[in-house]
């Protein structure tokens, strides 16, 4: 089954909750919606709730690294966030903790 | 649309003409079953309206004739018969009609029925069309996959003869892998190895790997120490690759005069130092985000540094291996390596490592490229051939390509004459004696500055003093004697600049001494090694001191050569002059 997406946006929060697996073939999808959350100026911060993700692979930490550079010159602060298990170890593999915040 | 009328009544071709112009189309006609085959080749019409009962050739064999020329394009075929009965209906479709209408015709049908296949005919033409597209596109990438494979191949390829102490296997999950396993020596004889797993599999990840392997071979070849070259690396690929494009690794570098292993680990599994008896002695972590992802001042290549207490081996691999899932979706994991570690001999790990790896497979797919490597950490400096590099240069100067390291404890230091044996050495390898006895004037003076000064502490100064030289002659014997510990090791090897050059290089595991303090002029009473050094300066075309002081590297040309002439130069030698 493809990744669910949904957008809780809280004025100048907004939560991408994922659920699923995150790989290659949520990629449009995920890019689609980040692009519609920066495109609101009032936005001031993004968290990405991993809370119900099974698996991510190396695809997702990409579509991760793009929305950071996308986030960084706008100025939006960005947080990886409720990641578990093996999502979590892999955020640490990668060493991502240098990258993003992690809550 | 243009539609061919086949019909030997022609009253009923002009009907039927008339009705479909009135219709909008166009119109060609036919009177008989052959004459229809040849105006379809002429004239290719979008449909055809074909009578059964016909003189020449009727309209069934008219209409399977049509079909076979017509091949993939499909072209719809309305038989009109007078015989309503269902056997000819059948033989119609056999015949490769797509509908039949019996006459008398009703034109209001007729209309209907050509509209039909007007609408059939469209939608079968853009499906052509975008299969067309579609074989076209996976023929292009076939052929860019082969040429992709072919190049890969050839990339990986150079430089192996890997190392004798490195073994590894990659399996790819598609067609070839994006992983990528590599290694070579430095001119110091360091080894450095690497395994890159970049950011999916096939041609895309192979993109990331190719500008790596040219770094991580040329970089290595002139000796620059494995943070450097990480530096470049994440350099390049950041440059050349889009951000989500990224790759993780580990990169190994192993001195074996000092039994130690230096490891960068960026986004990689952890890489495992472990003993003959498969127990895992130090572990490796990532302690870097991947390569490609920083930029150059955020870049950390800080190496973990780790001195082997024991032989055995550092265990690298890919998250795929880890990641592998069986049909349950439990991953193969660290424990399905490390329980092959403590089962199995040393050299069986890399095997039963796969075989482990498939039996935890079963029949679920591999979804990632898997990769392993082992690495031998002996307590040895084994005799190596000359980097491959070299090997398809013209040799202008028969010299050989040539490696020698010696390694000698404070027993072989004190009991074995070891001058002799290098010239003898140098002697067999081809050098004639004018270089023979430059290079043991060098040879002498940096093995004594490592004996004297790095093992047994002598002080030179000590020479100056009344009785001076017969004292630290002395002090020299007493100490050798006493030595119980150090080592000193040597290198001599040909590399080829323009002309071969013997490079010689000498460590000692004493203190050193700090030589950036002496600024350029090592040549003077301050410097606690004396004044030979100036002799080995005027010989040599480089000298250079490293680490704390305690290794150093000459370079010696196997030619003519005045201190005013530069490597660059192509002066010939001339060996009758001594």
């Amino acid at each position: 089954m493809p990744m669910q997406i949904a957008i809780n946006e809280a004025g100048q929060n907004a939560t991408l909750r994922l659920e699923g697996r995150f790989d290659f073939n949520a990629s449009r999808e995920f890019r689609d919606s980040y692009e519609r959350i920066l495109s609101r100026r009032e936005i001031e911060s993004i968290d990405v709730d991993l809370s119900a993700v099974n698996y991510l692979d190396s695809s997702a930490l990409g579509m991760l690294l793009l929305l950071r550079e996308k986030a960084e010159p706008t100025g939006v602060k960005l947080a990886l966030v409720n990641s578990r298990g093996a999502v979590r170890q892999i955020l640490e593999v990668a060493n991502f903790h240098k990258l993003f915040v992690l809550r | 649309m243009k539609i061919l009328i086949v019909d030997d009544n022609r009253l009923n071709v002009v009907t039927t003409s008339t009705y479909c112009r009135t219709w909008g189309h166009t119109v060609v006609t036919a009177m008989d079953g052959r004459q229809a085959v040849e105006r379809y080749v002429a004239e290719r019409p979008a449909l055809i309206l074909m009578d059964v009962m016909m003189p020449v050739m009727n309209g069934f064999e008219a209409t399977a004739r049509i079909r076979e020329l017509a091949g993939t394009n499909w072209v719809p075929i309305i038989l009109l018969t007078a015989l309503g009965s269902e056997e000819n209906l059948v033989q119609g479709i056999a015949s490769g009609a797509d509908d039949y209408l019996t006459k008398p015709v009703n034109f209001t049908i007729l209309r209907e029925k050509i509209r039909v296949m007007e609408r059939i005919a469209t939608i079968q033409g853009q499906l052509s069309e975008s299969l067309a597209g579609l074989q076209d596109y996976r023929d292009k990438a076939e052929e860019e996959r082969i040429l992709a494979a072919h190049v890969m191949d050839r990339i990986v390829g150079f430089g192996q003869g890997n190392d004798e102490l490195v073994s590894h296997r990659i399996i790819p999950a598609l067609n070839f892998s994006g992983d990528l396993v590599a290694s070579a020596r430095t001119p110091a004889g360091d080894l450095h190895v690497i395994l890159a797993d970049a950011t999916g599999h096939g041609l895309a990840a192979a993109l990331n790997i190719i500008p790596m392997i040219e770094v991580f071979y040329g970089m290595t070849e002139k000796g620059f120490p494995i943070s450097r070259i990480t530096t470049e690396m994440n350099r390049k690929i950041r440059r050349l690759m889009p951000r989500e494009r990224f790759v993780a690794a580990v990169l190994v570098s192993v001195d074996f005069s000092s039994n130690t292993v230096s490891v960068w680990n960026g986004g990689c599994p952890a890489a495992l130092f472990v003993n003959e008896v498969g127990e895992v002695l130090r572990s490796f972590s990532s302690m870097h985000p991947p390569l490609g992802i920083l930029v150059d001042t955020a870049f950390n290549a800080t190496l973990e540094v780790y001195q082997w207490p024991v032989s055995g081996q550092l265990i690298m691999c890919s998250d795929g291996l880890l990641e592998a899932e069986d049909l349950q979706g439990t991953p193969f994991g660290l424990a399905g390596v490390t329980n092959v570690l403590l089962e199995s001999p040393p050299n069986r790990w890399l095997d039963n490592i796969m075989d482990a790896l498939h039996c935890h497979l079963g029949n679920a797919p591999q979804i990632d490229d898997v990769s392993l490597v082992t690495l031998e950490c002996r307590d040895t400096c084994p005799v190596m051939t000359e980097s491959p590099a070299y090997a398809n240069q013209t040799v202008l100067y028969d010299t050989g390509q040539w490696y020698l390291g010696l390694r000698l404890g404070h027993k072989e230091i004190r009991n074995i004459d070891v001058l002799p044996f290098l010239l003898d050495w140098c002697r067999q390898a081809g050098l004639d004696e004018h270089h023979l006895g430059n290079f043991f004037v060098i040879i002498a003076e940096l093995y004594n500055n490592a004996l004297d000064h790095g093992l047994l502490g002598l002080d030179s100064r000590i020479k100056s003093g009344p009785d001076g030289f017969e004292q630290y002659i002395h002090q020299r014997a007493e100490r050798l004697s006493a030595l119980d510990s150090g080592r000193i090791n040597i290198d001599l090897s040909i590399v080829k600049d323009r002309f071969p050059v013997l490079r010689i290089r000498v460590l000692d595991s004493g203190a050193g001494f700090n030589y950036l303090g002496y600024g350029g002029s090592l040549d003077n009473d301050s410097v606690p090694f004396g004044r030979g050094i100036a002799l080995v300066r005027h010989l040599c075309q480089k000298v250079e001191f490293r680490g704390r002081g305690n290794e150093v590297v000459v370079y010696y040309p196997l030619m003519e050569i005045s201190k005013e002439v530069t490597a660059s130069s192509e002066t010939s030698s001339d060996e009758s002059v001594h």
